[in-house]
């Protein structure tokens, strides 16, 4: 063997056997520590953005005031007890005491007040601010008092107080780079775009919660990452790895977590104002069309559930069974489209899933003769489309599905009577809307969004598809991970064995 | 006199590229307030939103604002997480050093070991060579990464797939988070790297000054070291140079697939939220950066063939 074989030979050699023994990073040692992956970093520590990055931080650093369960009955967190006074004017508030902000001050009235005033300004852009405009006024009573007076009486203003996470007022200068809030946790460390670590808050209101000593938050770059750090036991649990891998990690002693309480749907929109989709026949022929079992099996796996529309079943109300191809062939020809029509749809590419609907609708609507061009495009750019209204056809998801309807509907930009980006107007709409909003009696509710369903299954300007479940993937040996009605995950009383 | 001229030479440059990456950003469709303001924004809150970031005010007025903090030497503050862009970027310019520095060393190290190999021995060598060559010039980044991520990472489960640690801190977990990203980075040079030295070196040693060397009783690593590797480094250097400003942007992808946080993976980030002072900082530090790259290459020149510093 000559020198130069030897030499390049004991490269390889040491190059091998650096990656043989390079271990991988242990836990530290003794502590009780959660390492959590997920797709998306923190936006920032403000909790009135709601963007999907934050979910993770949210209700770990910050508390709201009081979280409802899955039947939207109010539970205490922050406020204790509560009454309606004044005919349903005034929501009185009785808040916890012992309570401190990670700086150490004390929670107290004068906090509530603050941060209501906070979420209806408009230049804190709250993604809640259309439902804290529905408080009139707030009143310290005393220091563990607050009234919220209404305009009128507000059946959806839990909804409200579930979203609403209590800054420390003090902190709030700071508020996007050094969260102020009284969660379990606080923030230990940071890298901006890659991980996050949070450490058990000792001075925590809830004596014993959180169960965990640390949570080391990594951002990894796609699906198919999520999946390794996974399974290569680099993380314990993955936020939203796509539905296909469940079965797979299933198999391999994973557990998996659907959270099916659906705050998230896949739609349709059609642009009320542009050529074809003037007609509402051919909106609802396009509805009746899309074979939502089909998308939910595809990409969901079956996990998701095909939907008309987002809230429950409305009595009095005839919904569609499935795709009815004849009929919306007739529908078609009757709005002078027998030949069908070309148009294009913006999907967004970001959102997962929503390339593969977009698939499934040009499959669906090619034998109508209705030709769909597909426009991928980031979430910034579809944004600048959606709010001008630049679109013909497009797919959108909203959220909240699972709150009152009133949330959803004066709230979703996709639902509400004003400001609609579909360019949906209508007086009759808006006026059931507001009776739905502010009537108390359930029946009278209940009859009033009976027909705004109509409306919507007529008028097919907003086309609910399908519900999203959101999907946690925990490792064995982890326990006790739980989401709010939103999905945002909450690990308080998340175990690690 | 020639240092200078050639830093003075860089000024425009980098002046044309300041008004380049504004003027690009900018036209980005949508903006920061747009994602700021959620999914559900009424158009008073949006309004209000770009009042409050800076973006009501006429492009121009903007540019002159962004670039009087530059030469004051702050670069602004992200809108979305807050953060300054020059914390930012203190923070991901280590991180992005170390991912770059090891992936040029080990390119170097393959690729010039490959390249020498192939054109001192021939044979099979030389075949060897060519094929790593041929297959590291044509694989894509991304491809590289996850190949290695699935083998090393999710069968063998050597080596964390993601993720950095602090090389004084940790160095053990450092050096196994450091080996498949500076190794996928990596590849793509040393394939430049080991076809440059290969064909450099082998015209190199036709030259009769190697025969003379030889003839007078040299030994052959001797020959190669002291007279064929001077003269066959300069197009390398070049070329290095030249692949420096491609490396810088292939560390945008490895650092995104690897959760690495450097300057590249911050890119992304504000790219997608249209986090313009982050994303106009960012470019204008990598603008500097292969300005200063080149600049040492011209340097190199200099020192390597003092023709080029007379003339």
């Amino acid at each position: 063997m000559t020198r130069w074989s030897v030499v390049v030979a004991a490269a390889v050699l040491i190059a091998l056997a650096a990656l043989a023994v390079a271990p991988v990073p242990p836990r530290a040692g003794g502590a009780s520590v959660l390492r959590y992956a997920l797709t998306g970093d923190i936006f920032n520590f403000d909790p009135t953005q709601l963007a999907d990055g934050n979910y993770i931080m949210i209700n770990q650093l910050y508390d709201s005031l009081i979280r409802e369960d899955q039947d939207l009955h109010p539970r205490p967190r922050l406020a204790t007890s509560w009454e309606f006074l004044d005919n349903g004017l005034v929501l009185r508030l009785h808040l916890r005491r012992g309570v401190v902000f990670d700086s150490g001050r004390a929670f107290g009235a004068d906090d509530v007040v603050y941060n209501i005033h906070r979420y209806q300004d408009p230049a804190v852009g709250a993604n809640v601010r259309l439902q804290a405009l529905s408080v009139k006024d707030v009143r310290k009573v005393d220091d563990a008092t607050v009234d919220l007076v209404l305009d009128k009486p507000d059946p959806a203003i839990f909804d409200l107080l579930d979203f609403l996470y209590v800054v420390d007022r003090d902190g709030v200068a700071g508020i996007k780079t050094t969260p102020a809030g009284t969660g379990p946790f606080r923030l230990a460390g940071r890298v901006p775009g890659t991980s996050s670590e949070f450490a058990a808050f000792d001075r925590y209101w809830d004596k014993g919660t959180p169960a965990l000593d640390r949570v080391d938050v990594r951002v990894v770059a796609d699906d198919p990452a999520l999946i390794a750090n996974l399974t290569s036991r680099a993380v314990d649990v993955i936020q939203g790895p796509q539905p296909i891998h469940l079965q797979s990690l299933k198999q391999q002693g994973y557990r998996v977590t659907v959270e099916t309480s659906s705050a998230l749907f896949f739609d349709v929109l059609m642009n009320v104002t542009r050529g074809p989709f003037k007609d509402k026949r051919v909106r609802e022929a396009i509805s009746l069309a899309i074979d939502r079992g089909e998308f939910v099996r595809l990409f969901f796996q079956g996990i998701g559930k095909p939907a008309w529309l987002p809230a429950a079943r409305a009595a009095h109300v005839t919904y569609p069974t499935g795709v009815d191809a004849a009929r919306a062939k007739t529908l078609l020809a009757q709005a002078g489209y027998a030949g069908g029509f070309s148009t294009t749809m913006l999907v967004p590419a970001a959102i997962p899933g929503a390339p593969a609907l977009g698939q499934v609708i040009q499959s669906d609507l090619a034998p109508l003769g209705v030709r769909v061009r597909l426009e991928l495009i980031d979430l910034a750019q579809i944004r600048a489309r959606w709010f001008g209204s630049d679109f013909e056809m497009t797919i959108h998801q909203y959220g909240r599905a699972n709150r009152d309807p009133d949330s959803l509907l004066r709230g979703a930009v996709v639902f509400r009577p004003q400001d609609n980006i579909t360019r949906y107007d209508s007086g009759a709409y808006a006026a059931l809307v507001d009776r739905g909003a502010t009537t108390m009696d359930p029946r009278a509710r209940g009859a009033a969004y009976g027909e705004v369903a109509k409306i919507l299954l007529d008028e097919a300007f907003t086309v609910t598809v399908a519900a999203q479940p959101r999907i946690f993937v925990t490792a064995p040996g982890v326990d006790g991970l739980t989401t709010n009605l939103e999905g945002m995950p909450i690990l308080g009383g998340v175990h690690v064995r | 006199m020639y240092f200078a001229s050639r830093v003075l030479q860089a000024v425009p440059t980098l002046a044309a590229a300041a008004v380049l990456l504004f003027a690009v950003t900018h036209l980005l469709p949508g903006d920061p307030a747009l994602v700021y303001a959620g999914p559900d924004a009424t158009p008073a809150v949006v309004a209000a939103l770009r009042q409050s970031m800076g973006l009501s005010a006429p492009l121009p007025v903007q540019f002159v604002r962004w670039l009087a903090l530059v030469l004051r030497g702050d670069l602004g503050k992200s809108v979305i997480s807050g953060y300054t862009v020059t914390g930012l970027l203190g923070q991901a310019i280590g991180p992005t050093f170390e991912l770059a520095t090891a992936a040029l060393l080990l390119s170097l190290l393959v690729g010039g070991a490959l390249g020498i190999a192939g054109a001192i021995r021939g044979g099979a060598w030389l075949r060897t060579a060519t094929a790593y060559s041929s297959l590291a010039l044509t694989v894509p980044n991304f491809w590289t990464a996850i190949l290695l991520i699935l083998v090393f990472s999710v069968t063998l489960r050597w080596l964390p797939p993601s993720g950095m640690a602090s090389l004084v801190r940790d160095p053990a977990s450092a050096l196994a988070l450091l080996i498949l990203p500076a190794v996928t980075l990596s590849f793509h040079l040393s394939g430049v790297v080991c076809r440059f030295t290969q064909g450099t070196l082998l015209e190199v040693l036709r030259e009769e000054y190697i025969r003379t060397a030889r003839a007078k009783g040299l030994d052959a690593a001797r020959t190669v070291l002291r007279h064929a590797m001077p003269n066959a480094i300069i197009p390398l250097i070049t070329v290095v140079g030249i692949e420096f400003g491609r490396l810088l942007g292939g560390v945008v992808i490895v650092e995104w697939i690897f959760a690495w946080p450097g300057i590249g993976h911050l890119i992304v980030q504000a790219i997608g939220n249209r986090d313009y002072a982050v994303i106009q900082g960012s470019l204008l530090l990598l603008t500097v950066a292969v300005l200063g790259v080149n600049l040492c290459v011209d340097m190199l020149y200099g020192l390597v063939d003092p023709r080029i510093r007379y003339s």
